[in-house]
C-alpha cells in the first residue's frame, strides 16, 4: 500500500468558532473527515485494517463494533494521539499526524465517565476543560455557565466529581466535550453502565446537539446508534464491514451479523 | 499561558486531593525529624562523656574534630536522607503521567489544544514545587535545632539546597519512569532504581577502567550532593541538575512522541 | 457510501526469517523486560560484593543478547513500517530534544566545571584559599609543574571535602589535580609510601611520577597542603637562635604551655633552629639571621645583655617575648632602642574575661599597623588573642631609626600596675589617675645603624605563641609575620591557613531539653498535622 501524503493545516492552526452553534448550522456545520487505507498495527496484530470512510460534515455518525473491532484505534489515528501504521486521515483536509494541534482545536472529545477526575469539582473541571481549550477570564466563565445549565449540572456544580452518579458523570463529560463549540465532537460510550432513566438524559442531551456539528457516537449499542446517528459503519477486526445511513444498515434483520463479520454488505 | 495555568490548577487539585502525596510529605517530615533527633541525642552523649571530669572539659581539647555538630550530625542526617528520598519521592512522581494513562485522562488531556510539552512543563512544574514543599517542610525541624550550633545560616542554605536539588533531581528521575509507563507501580520501581544507580557510581570503580569511572563518577548524583554538605555550592552542580531537569523534560516530551508510534 | 472490498488485507511487514517455533519464543511480550531483569540482577551482586561471579556473567550472557534482540526487532519493525518516515520524524524530533538537552547540559556543566565559579557557604570558609597557599602554590609552579595525585578508596566518605580542596587549588591554575584509586598504581604507591586512602601527594616537575620531586599529604586539610607546599618552596634557610639559659620558653615542649608548635612552624616555613645558652658566651653567633628571646622568667645575665646589644649594633635582628610582672633586664636594652615598656599590665575593656581571669586582661586586639609589611595583611576582623600583656612607649633613639606599634590595644585600654585591681574594679572605670588610650602591644623598629640594619620586634606578652594559643584566631600570623619581617624575609609573610579541624563553636552541645521540645514541637507535630490533612482529604474522597 502506497504511503498517501498527508496534508498539513493550510494557515496554521484553526480557531475555534466562538459564533453560537445555530449560526453554525446555518453555515455548513462540522467538519468533513476523510479516512483512506488507513491501517494501523501492533506488532503482528493489526488494529485497523486499511480503512476508506468519508464523514460528512454535520453527520452524526455511529461507530459501530463490538470490543476489540478497532474503534478506539480509529478515534486515537483521528485525534492524533497515535500515528498510522499507513494510509492517512484528515480533518477538514488537515492530518492529525502532522498537525494534531490543528485537529484538537476543532475538537470536543468526551471519554468514558471513568476517565475523568474524580477530586476535581464539576465546575473546577469544567474552568479547567475551558482554560485547556484556550478560553480564559469572562469567555471562560459565560461558557462554563452555559454548559452547566445546558446540561443541567447547577445542583452538583460544587460536588467532587467522584461522588456523583454515573449519569452526572457522563454529562459533565459531555458538557467539557461541547464546551467550546467545537465543530467535531467524539463521544465514547455515552450510555454505557447508565440506568434506563439516565440514558434516556444522556440521549436527550446529545439529540439537542444533533446538527450542530459532525458528531461521532463510538459505541456498541445498536439502540443508541439507531436513535441518535444519520450514519453508522461498522468495524470488525480493523475493516470497516458496514457503512451506510443508520436505518439502511441496523433495520436489517440480524444487524448483529456484522458485528461478528458474518456478512459482507455487498 | 491560560492553558498552563488551567493544567497547573489542575494539577495541583489532584495531587492534593490524593492522600498518597500527604503520606509522602509526613513520611518525609517524619524520617527526617526521627532521624535527626536520633544523631543529635547521640552526638549530646558522646559531648557529655568528653565533658565528665576524668575526661576533661569542652574547654580542653579532649574531644576529637570528627565529634562535632557538623560531621556528627549533620552530615549523616543527609547522607540518610539523600537515601531515604530516592524511596520516597517516586511515590509521589510514579503517578504524575502513569495515572494519567491507567485512568484514560491522558486522551482527554491530549484531545484538548494542551501541547505535550505543555503538559510535561505543567507536571514537572507541580511536582518540583511539591518536591519543594516537602523539602521545606522536613528541614524546618534540624534547622531550627542547629541554628544556634554553630553551623550557620549560609551553611545550612547551603546543604537545603544541595537537599532540595537531590531531591528534584530524583523527581525527575521519577518523572520520566512515570512518563514511559502506564502501571504506576513500575514507574515507582524504576524511579527508585534508576535514582538509586545514578546516586553514586562508587560501586563500579573496582571494574572499569579509571577513565570511564571518571565519566561515571561525574555524572553520580552523590559527589554534588556531597559538596552543598560541605557548604560548597560549586555553579557547576546547580548547572548539573538544571541540565539534568531539562534533559528529564526533553525525557517524557519523547514519551508522547513515542506513544504516537508504538501506541 | 464507501466501497468495502478496499478495504483490503494490508500488506504485513516483512520480520527476521526465522524458525517458527524459535520465532514464538522471540516475539514473546515482555522478552525485553526479562532481559533488563537478567541484567538488574546480574548487577546486584557485583554492586554488593565487589565482585563479578558466574551468576552475574551467566544473568548479563542472557540479558543482554535478548535486549539487543528487541532492540534489533523494533528497529527493523520500525523500517518495515509502511509509515516508517512518518515514525522516524516524529522520533527524531523528540529525540533531537533529548540530544539537544543533553549536549547543552554537558557543555554549559563543562564550561561551569572549567570557570571553578563557587561559592564557599562553609560555617569556617574551608574552601577559600588562604593567601599564604595561593603564594606557595604560585612560588612552587614557578619551579615547574605542580601535579596532586589523590589517592582513594571509592567509598571512603573523607574525599568529599579533599576533593573540594583540591579543586579549589586547581581553579588557580598552578596544579593538575588528578584521582587515582588506591591499589590501581601499585608503583607510585610504593615509591610514595601511600598506605591509606585519602592520601595526597603533590608532584613537582615532569616526567614519570616516581622520579619527580614529591611530598606527601596523609591527611589532607589546608593546613597541611600548605605546610608540604611550603617544603617544596624554593629558599635558603634561615637560623633562628634561640636564647636559653634564664627560664626561656621551651620549642621542645609539647604541653600546653610550651613552645613546639612554634619551633614547628619556624621549621615549616624555612628556618633552621639552634638553640644556646647565652650565659655561658659572649657573643652571638655569626650565622645567627634572628634572636628568639622567649619570654626569659629570670633577669639575664649582664653579660648575656651586653652580647644581644652587641650584636644588634653589629646590625642583628632580635624577636623579644616579654611577660608583664617579670623583669629580665630585656626591657632596659628594648629601651635604649626606643621600646621602653613599663612594668604594668594592660587593661582593655573591650575584651570579655576569659578563662577566669578578670576582665579586660586579656586584649583581644583587632588593631594593626596598615602599612608595616609584618602586619599589613591583617585586617580588623582577623583578631589576636593576648593573655596578660605589657605595653610599649615608642620613642625614636635616632632621627633615621623607625618605630612603630604593630598591634594595640582599644582606644580604651590602661595600664594597671597590679592586675588584681580589676578583680575589684570595673575596666570600664579605671582609676582617675590613669589615662586611656590605644596601648602598644607589640612594637618593632628599624635601625640602620653601619652597613647592616639592625631589627626588633617586641611582644608585651609571650603565652600568645604558647602552644594552647598559637593557633588561636591569627596569632601564628602575626607571631611568623612578625619573624619574617624581623629576618628580613618579608616574601614570607602572608595569612595561614587555619587549622583544617573544626571550630570549637561546632563541639557544644545542644541542650537536650531544648532539643527534645523541638523534636516534639516541630519534629513530630508537624508530620502529625500533614497526616491529619492527608486523613481528612482522604475520608472527603470517600465520602
Amino acid at each position: 500500500m502506497s504511503q498517501q501524503q498527508p496534508q498539513s493545516a493550510p494557515e496554521g492552526p484553526a480557531e475555534i468558532p466562538a459564533e453560537p452553534a445555530e449560526r453554525s448550522r446555518e453555515a455548513g456545520s462540522g467538519v468533513r473527515i476523510e479516512a483512506r487505507g488507513l491501517t494501523r498495527r501492533f506488532g503482528p496484530h493489526v488494529a485497523v485494517d486499511a480503512l476508506d470512510l468519508d464523514i460528512e460534515r454535520g453527520t452524526a455518525f455511529g461507530l459501530l463494533g463490538a470490543n476489540g473491532a478497532g474503534k478506539t484505534t480509529f478515534i486515537r489515528m483521528l485525534t492524533g494521539i497515535l500515528l498510522p501504521s499507513a494510509g492517512t486521515v484528515s480533518v477538514d483536509g488537515i492530518s492529525p499526524a502532522l498537525d494534531p494541534a490543528a485537529v484538537r482545536a476543532r475538537l470536543g472529545f468526551a471519554p468514558e465517565t471513568s476517565c475523568l477526575y474524580p477530586e476535581l469539582r464539576v465546575r473546577g473541571f469544567l474552568h479547567f476543560a475551558a482554560g485547556a481549550r484556550g478560553l480564559s477570564g469572562a469567555e471562560a466563565e459565560t461558557a462554563v455557565e452555559a454548559s452547566l445549565e445546558r446540561f443541567h449540572l447547577e445542583e452538583v456544580t460544587k460536588r467532587p466529581i467522584g461522588q456523583l452518579s454515573k449519569g452526572f458523570q457522563q454529562r459533565v463529560s459531555l458538557a467539557q466535550a461541547f464546551l467550546h463549540e467545537p465543530p467535531l465532537v467524539i463521544v465514547d460510550e455515552p450510555t454505557s453502565g447508565l440506568d434506563p432513566l439516565q440514558q434516556e438524559e444522556v440521549k436527550q442531551v446529545l439529540a439537542d446537539r444533533r446538527g450542530r456539528c459532525t458528531l461521532i457516537l463510538c459505541t456498541h449499542d445498536l439502540g443508541d446508534a439507531r436513535e441518535l446517528t444519520d450514519e453508522v459503519g461498522v468495524l470488525h477486526a480493523g475493516r470497516l464491514v458496514a457503512h451506510g445511513p443508520t436505518p439502511e444498515i441496523l433495520d436489517r434483520p440480524e444487524p448483529l451479523r456484522l458485528f461478528r463479520g458474518e456478512e459482507d454488505p455487498a | 499561558m491560560t492553558r498552563l495555568r488551567a493544567l497547573v490548577r489542575k494539577e495541583v487539585i489532584v495531587l492534593f486531593g490524593s492522600p498518597m502525596a500527604w503520606i509522602a510529605l509526613t513520611l518525609v517530615a517524619l524520617v527526617t525529624a526521627l532521624i535527626f533527633y536520633d544523631h543529635l541525642r547521640i552526638y549530646n552523649q558522646i559531648l557529655f562523656l568528653y565533658a565528665t571530669s576524668t575526661m576533661g572539659g569542652f574547654e580542653s581539647d579532649t574531644v576529637p574534630d570528627y565529634i562535632n555538630l557538623r560531621d556528627t550530625v549533620f552530615f549523616p542526617v543527609m547522607e540518610t536522607l539523600g537515601i531515604t528520598l530516592l524511596g520516597i519521592i517516586p511515590l509521589v512522581t510514579m503517578r504524575v503521567f502513569a495515572e494519567e494513562r491507567a485512568r484514560g485522562t491522558d486522551e482527554l488531556l491530549l484531545t484538548t489544544r494542551l501541547s505535550p510539552g505543555a503538559i510535561v512543563v505543567a507536571k514537572f512544574a507541580v511536582a518540583y514545587a511539591f518536591v519543594t514543599l516537602a523539602m521545606v517542610v522536613s528541614f524546618v525541624y534540624p534547622a531550627m535545632a542547629v541554628s544556634r550550633g554553630g553551623v550557620g545560616v549560609q551553611h545550612l542554605l547551603s546543604v537545603f539546597v544541595g537537599l532540595l536539588l537531590h531531591a528534584l533531581a530524583v523527581a525527575s528521575i521519577g518523572l520520566v519512569c512515570s512518563a514511559f509507563t502506564k502501571s504506576q507501580l513500575i514507574a515507582a520501581i524504576a524511579g527508585f532504581a534508576a535514582g538509586f544507580v545514578l546516586w553514586d557510581f562508587s560501586w563500579a570503580g573496582p571494574f572499569v577502567g579509571e577513565r570511564l569511572f571518571a565519566v561515571l563518577d561525574a555524572i553520580s548524583i552523590h559527589p554534588r550532593y556531597g559538596a552543598f554538605s560541605e557548604g560548597v555550592v560549586r555553579v557547576s552542580h546547580l548547572v548539573y541538575f538544571a541540565g539534568l531537569a531539562c534533559v528529564a523534560a526533553a525525557l517524557a516530551r519523547l514519551s508522547f512522541d513515542w506513544r504516537r508510534v508504538a501506541g | 457510501m464507501a466501497d468495502p472490498r478496499s478495504n483490503r488485507p494490508s500488506d504485513r511487514p516483512s520480520e527476521p526469517r526465522l524458525d517458527r517455533r524459535w520465532q514464538r519464543w522471540l516475539d514473546t511480550p515482555g522478552l525485553g523486560l526479562i532481559g533488563a531483569l537478567a541484567l538488574a540482577f546480574g548487577a546486584i551482586p557485583v554492586i554488593w560484593t565487589d565482585q563479578l561471579p558466574v551468576f552475574s556473567l551467566v544473568n548479563f550472557a542472557i540479558g543482554t543478547p535478548i535486549l539487543l534482540w528487541v532492540l534489533v526487532r523494533g528497529l527493523r519493525r520500525l523500517r518495515n513500517a509502511s509509515a516508517a518516515s512518518l515514525y522516524r520524524r516524529t522520533l527524531l524530533r523528540g529525540g533531537a530534544l533529548v540530544a539537544g538537552a543533553l549536549v547543552l547540559a554537558v557543555a554549559a556543566e563543562r564550561l561551569a566545571e572549567r570557570s571553578g565559579a563557587q561559592f564557599d557557604w562553609s560555617a569556617e570558609r574551608l574552601y577559600e584559599l588562604s593567601p599564604a597557599i595561593l603564594e606557595g602554590l604560585e612560588a612552587v609552579s614557578a619551579q615547574g609543574p605542580i601535579e596532586a595525585f589523590l589517592y582513594r578508596d571509592a567509598f571512603d566518605p573523607r574525599i568529599r571535602s579533599t576533593r573540594l580542596l583540591l579543586g579549589a587549588m586547581s581553579d588557580t591554575g598552578h596544579l593538575e589535580f588528578d584521582e587515582r584509586r588506591l591499589d590501581a598504581h601499585p608503583d607510585e604507591e610504593d615509591c610514595f609510601a601511600v598506605g591509606s586512602s585519602n592520601t595526597i601527594v603533590l608532584t613537582l616537575g615532569s616526567g614519570p611520577p616516581c622520579q619527580r620531586r614529591f611530598e606527601r599529604v596523609d591527611r589532607p586539610t589546608e593546613g597541611t597542603l600548605f605546610e608540604a607546599l611550603f617544603r617544596m618552596r624554593p629558599f635558603d634557610r634561615q637560623t633562628v637562635v634561640v636564647a636559653r639559659g634564664a627560664g626561656e620558653g621551651d620549642l621542645q615542649d609539647p604541653g600546653e604551655t610550651g613552645y613546639s608548635g612554634l619551633g614547628e612552624a619556624l621549621l615549616t616555613e624555612g628556618y633552621r633552629v639552634r638553640e644556646i645558652v647565652l650565659a655561658a658566651g659572649d657573643r652571638i653567633p655569626e650565622d645567627a639571621d634572628v634572636v628568639l628571646v622567649l619570654a626569659p622568667q629570670r633577669e639575664l645575665l649582664p653579660g648575656s645583655l651586653e652580647a644581644l646589644d652587641a650584636y644588634l649594633a653589629k646590625g642583628g635582628r632580635l624577636m623579644a617575648f616579654l611577660e608583664p610582672g617579670i623583669t629580665t633586664g630585656l626591657e632596659e636594652l628594648l629601651s635604649r632602642y626606643g621600646l621602653t615598656s613599663p612594668d604594668a599590665w594592660v587593661v582593655d575593656p573591650a575584651s570579655a574575661s576569659l578563662e577566669g581571669d578578670a576582665p579586660g586582661l586579656s586584649p583581644l586586639a583587632f588593631r594593626y599597623a596598615a602599612r608595616h609589611p609584618a602586619t599589613e595583611l591583617l585586617s580588623g576582623n582577623q583578631m589576636t588573642l593576648f593573655r596578660g600583656t605589657r605595653a610599649f612607649e615608642l620613642r625614636k633613639p635616632e632621627p633615621e631609626d623607625d618605630i612603630d606599634g604593630l598591634v594595640y590595644s582599644s582606644r580604651r585600654g590602661w595600664l594597671a600596675d597590679d592586675p588584681s585591681l580589676t578583680e575589684t574594679r570595673d575596666p570600664k572605670d579605671p582609676p582617675s589617675d590613669v589615662t586611656t588610650d590605644y596601648q602598644v602591644l607589640v612594637a618593632s623598629g628599624r635601625y640602620p645603624r653601619g652597613e647592616n640594619e639592625a631589627r626588633i620586634v617586641a611582644f608585651g606578652d609571650a603565652h600568645l605563641a604558647s602552644n594552647r594559643y598559637l593557633r588561636a584566631l591569627f596569632n601564628l600570623d602575626l607571631v611568623m609575620n612578625a619573624l619574617h619581617w624581623t629576618a628580613a624575609r618579608d616574601s614570607g609573610v602572608t595569612i595561614r591557613p587555619k587549622n583544617g579541624g573544626v571550630s570549637r563553636g561546632l563541639q557544644f552541645p545542644i541542650p537536650l531539653e531544648n532539643t527534645l521540645t523541638l523534636f516534639q514541637g516541630l519534629g513530630l507535630l508537624v508530620p502529625q498535622l500533614l497526616l491529619a490533612a492527608g486523613l481528612l482529604t482522604w475520608a472527603r474522597t470517600r465520602t
